[in-house]
């Protein structure tokens, strides 16, 4: 037996030592060559041998959004009025008509109507047939008028943002029997159908919600002295539904809703129409565009519910994801004050026609928000396809710096100083930074001899406050409709009394404008009724107390195996044709 | 003075920082520009006088502002922080859900922080002036200079984006329900409720905003713990051991270290206070449902309960930990209980 020499034995554990080392070296540069390799490589994945994007279940549809933030905060059609929680809103509550086609959001079809509205002679009476047979999950409860009546009463006095919707068109409301409701009007309102696909008018089970200690008591007596009511009673059933409860008829029930995690969906299966193609559908808590789109991309979600327009490019180039595109009713507009006090130079009509003449519309829809908007656009504050946007269109505003400046210098108001707000780190819709839209908008203005425009960057919050209150001379701002009617632009943007919102920011509105806007809503005739918007949009065009700057395209990158699915203006996704390929 | 009129004093003092605190954050936010009720009412609403009243009364907007203050320390005294004008629910209710999630990751992140930055500290002082030190004070330099978006958003991207090897933002996958909660804390519940697949899921996805969040405090623990572990080992009584024959690792583990490490802890400990106001950007950037994130949004909003309940919770951890250093300073040091 032989017994290596103390020498050798220094020399191996020397070596052994060495080996370690090496060995550790070695496996260190390996593993930074491989983390480096496959992080610089052109797709996800490449660092794991043969992985490819993961899939989620093909019965589950999984869509990341900002759910935590202030976009979903009820799922209640009584307090519902938040925008990207009506895709949800839209698979668990029913309303009495719906616009199925994404491309046609003024088109209407009954849903939960068996029939169009039947209208009175004198138009003042409207009944509505009730489709038989349909059920709401959990209880299984047959629907009824009186449901309906319910619905709409509690969601009149819960007295939420949607409220409005239930007290500002008809008088009464009626059973007439189990499946007919009837609606009295003081005068009929031509976008009755438009107005009764509005989610809050969806209905609920009131026998559930009543047993949940839900309550559509008035909030005032007989003699108008303030009484507890629903807006105080309804709690217990606002924390019923708060803890992932829900009583509607749509495809899909609530399931869970955890504010902070994720909402889910599963499926009716007792529902009135064809039962849905997916078991499941998750929105899933990513507050983050660009997270949204790496979870898209590795194959963690199926759809992102945000996009950087700068990052659809390289969504469209991958064969693995697809961009889902639709048309929008959302707008993106130039306010400018019409008064003297506040608008300065701007209270002058010439002054404001000369901005409309010099921006540069083709380089904002083509390089600020990367072909994702109509094109050509809106001439004025009435998307497109709404009743008169496309005939209006021929008076709209093009680019025309020759005409500008001869506005400008016509107006007599010398050389000029504008200030020009915004919110500072906001995005406009559509996904713009609105800091380089105020610089495109700065260096097209000051194209004008004369002009100079000064940004003024604000606190979002603090911006629309200002706004509101009337004191910004010129500013920014998106807008979004009540429901798909142009009544719901016109009326906010031209009318001088309460209900002209936006007009009364910038101090504009006549009587001979109220005096077309009150026909308008009442106008049975479509021709007439088109007649009276066309020529209220061509004021506002001639008088440019407002400007397009573009109306955005809806963009939402998904998986190649997403099918069926589309932006839709009202419900921001129609999801009811959804299905998933394995 | 004694150790418990000591601490007695502590606590009196702990106290009124926490008015003062009630106050200054109270004034400072009525005091930005702004509406809150326009991020939570429409403008319809927002034009009628009536609703406008109902709303401005159901917030407490209607009464003069130190009559609001003073509805609102009753409040407190009753345990009633309001209701978040920006989430519509009771801030109590957001705070109870997210501040066990804040404190989870906190964990985690003090956890990489000790079990990253304590060897490299040692290294680096034993190491001194060769190349482990030179790496160790690289490491401690990007723990502390790197800006946290940007170490979130390089993580991201190479490790859940392009490896694959770690999963994205959130707590949990999708579609997974966490087990009943105890503690609000997801692993520790997982661990309680036996339910391995969610324990594994909830570590994976505490991987990278650990490694984020704890990054800087990471980098002060490595370079506190050379400083003074590089002082200690020019110590005589290091001298005298090393004269005694011991061998360097138990002269480094079992003397040096052990002083060493008492300027190291103290700092550990203010940092987690820190760690905690920190989570900001990390819950931001990785969807993770705490006091950060909800933080973020109250302010966004104008959120007057939403940011006062935030700073309170972050006031409190504040004044408790410092309430704990100072107590087992003056423990440990009799002089600091005089002064």
């Amino acid at each position: 037996m032989t017994h290596p020499r103390p020498n050798d034995r220094a020399e191996r554990i020397a070596l052994e030592r060495l080996d370690r080392r090496r060995l550790i070296r070695t496996a260190v540069a390996l593993g930074a060559g491989a983390t480096t390799a496959a992080a610089l490589a052109g797709r996800p994945g490449a660092g794991a041998a043969g992985r490819t994007a993961r899939q989620t279940d093909p019965t589950t549809l999984v869509i990341a959004d900002a759910i935590a933030g202030e976009q979903w905060l009820y799922m209640d059609p009584g307090r519902f009025y938040e925008i990207n929680s009506a895709a949800a809103m839209h698979l668990i509550y029913e309303t009495l008509y719906h616009a199925p086609d994404s491309s046609r959001p003024d088109q209407f079809e009954p849903l939960l109507a068996a029939a169009a509205p039947q209208v009175s002679a004198d138009g003042r009476e409207v009944t509505i047939p009730l489709r038989p047979g349909v059920r709401f999950h959990n209880s299984g409860n047959e629907m009824t008028a009186e449901d309906w009546v319910f619905s709409w009463t509690r969601l009149a006095n819960v007295n939420g943002n949607g409220a409005f919707l239930a007290t500002s068109y008809w008088s009464d409301v009626k059973a007439v029997d189990p499946l007919t409701l009837r609606l009295t009007f003081e005068r009929g309102v031509a976008p009755l159908q438009a107005i009764l696909s509005s989610l809050p008018l969806a209905v609920m089970d009131s026998k559930v919600m009543r047993e949940q200690g839900a309550s559509d008591a008035p909030n005032v007596d007989a003699a108008g002295n303030p009484v507890q009511g629903a807006q105080e009673l309804d709690t217990p059933a606002q924390d019923w539904l708060d803890a992932g409860n829900s009583a509607g008829t749509g495809p899909f029930r609530l399931a869970v809703w955890d504010r902070s995690t994720e909402v889910v969906l599963e499926r009716h299966e007792e529902y009135w129409g064809t039962p849905h193609a997916l078991e499941r559908v998750i929105w899933t808590n990513i507050a983050d565009a660009n997270s949204q789109l790496q979870a898209v991309q590795t194959g963690a979600i199926d759809i992102a519910y945000s996009v950087d327009p700068d990052a659809v490019a390289q969504v469209e180039a991958d064969p693995n994801l697809q961009v889902i595109s639709g048309p929008t009713l959302a707008i993106e507009y130039l306010a400018m004050h019409t008064s003297e006090e506040v608008g300065g130079p701007l209270a002058n009509r010439q002054v404001r026609q000369a901005i409309g003449y010099a921006i540069d519309y083709a380089g904002i829809v083509n390089d600020v928000i990367t072909g994702g908007a109509e094109n050509p656009g809106p001439a004025t504050i009435v998307p497109l396809p709404l009743l008169g946007s496309r005939e209006a269109q021929q008076y709209a505003y093009t680019t025309d710096l020759a005409r500008a400046q001869e506005l400008f210098d016509g107006s007599g108001v010398g050389p000029v100083e504008i200030t020009f707000s915004y919110g500072s780190g906001d995005t406009g819709v559509g996904g713009v930074d609105l800091e380089t839209l105020a610089a495109k908008l700065q260096a097209d203005l000051q194209r004008i001899n004369g002009l100079t425009l000064t940004l003024n960057p604000m606190d979002p919050e603090t911006r629309i406050t200002e706004y509101r209150g009337g004191k910004l001379q010129f500013t920014v701002s998106p807008w979004t409709p009540d429901f798909p009617d142009v009544d719901s632009y016109a009326v906010p943007f031209a009318h001088s009394g309460d209900t002209g919102t936006a007009a009364r920011r910038v101090g504009y509105g006549t009587p001979d404008l109220d005096a077309i806007l009150d026909a308008g809503l009442y106008e049975l005739d479509p021709a007439r009724r088109a007649q009276l918007y066309l020529d209220v949009q061509r004021r506002l065009i001639e008088d440019a107390p407002f400007l397009i700057l573009y109306q955005p395209l809806d963009r939402k990158p998904a998986s190649a195996a997403v099918q069926g699915v589309a932006p839709h203006s009202i419900y921001q996704l129609q999801l009811r044709n959804a299905s998933k390929t394995a | 003075m004694g150790l418990w009129g000591f601490v007695a004093r502590r606590l009196a003092l702990s106290v009124v920082v926490l008015a003062m605190v009630s106050v200054g954050t109270f004034s400072l936010a009525h005091a930005l520009p702004g509406d809150p009720l326009s991020s939570v009412i429409s403008e319809r609403q927002a034009n009628n006088p009536e609703v406008r009243a109902a709303f401005e009364k159901r917030w407490g907007f209607d009464r003069p502002l130190p009559v609001q203050y003073l509805y609102y320390v009753r409040n407190l005294l009753r345990g009633d922080l309001g209701e978040s004008i920006a989430k519509r629910r009771p801030v109590s209710d957001e705070l109870k859900q997210r501040v066990p999630a804040t404190i989870e990751l906190t964990l985690f992140a003090m956890g990489f922080a000790v079990l990253v930055g304590v060897p490299l500290g040692i290294v680096s002082a034993v190491r001194h002036d060769r190349w482990p030190d030179h790496l160790a004070r690289f490491l401690t330099l990007i723990g502390t200079s790197v800006p946290v978006f940007w170490l979130g958003l390089l993580l991201l991207y190479v490790f859940f984006y392009r490896l694959q090897w770690l999963p994205g933002p959130g707590r949990l996958d999708v579609g997974m329900r966490p087990p009943a909660t105890i503690t609000g804390m997801v692993t520790l519940d997982a661990l309680l409720a036996r339910d391995w697949d969610v324990l594994g899921t909830a570590l994976k996805r505490l991987v990278l905003p650990a490694i984020v969040l704890g990054a800087y405090a990471m980098g002060i623990v490595a370079r506190m713990l050379r400083s003074s572990l590089l002082s200690a080992l020019g110590d005589d009584y290091v001298r005298t051991a090393r004269a005694k024959g011991l061998v360097e690792r138990r002269v480094v583990a079992g003397h040096a270290l052990r002083n060493a490490l008492i300027p190291t802890v103290t700092v550990l400990g203010l940092t987690v206070a820190s760690l905690l106001a920190g989570a900001v950007l990390t819950e931001t950037i990785f969807s993770w449902p705490g006091v950060g994130s909800f933080a973020v949004d109250a302010a966004l909003k104008l959120d007057y309960p939403g940011l006062l309940g935030v700073t309170l919770v972050v006031a409190v951890v504040y004044v408790l930990v410092n309430l704990l250093v100072d107590i087992v300073y003056g423990i440990l040091d009799p002089r600091i209980r005089a002064a």
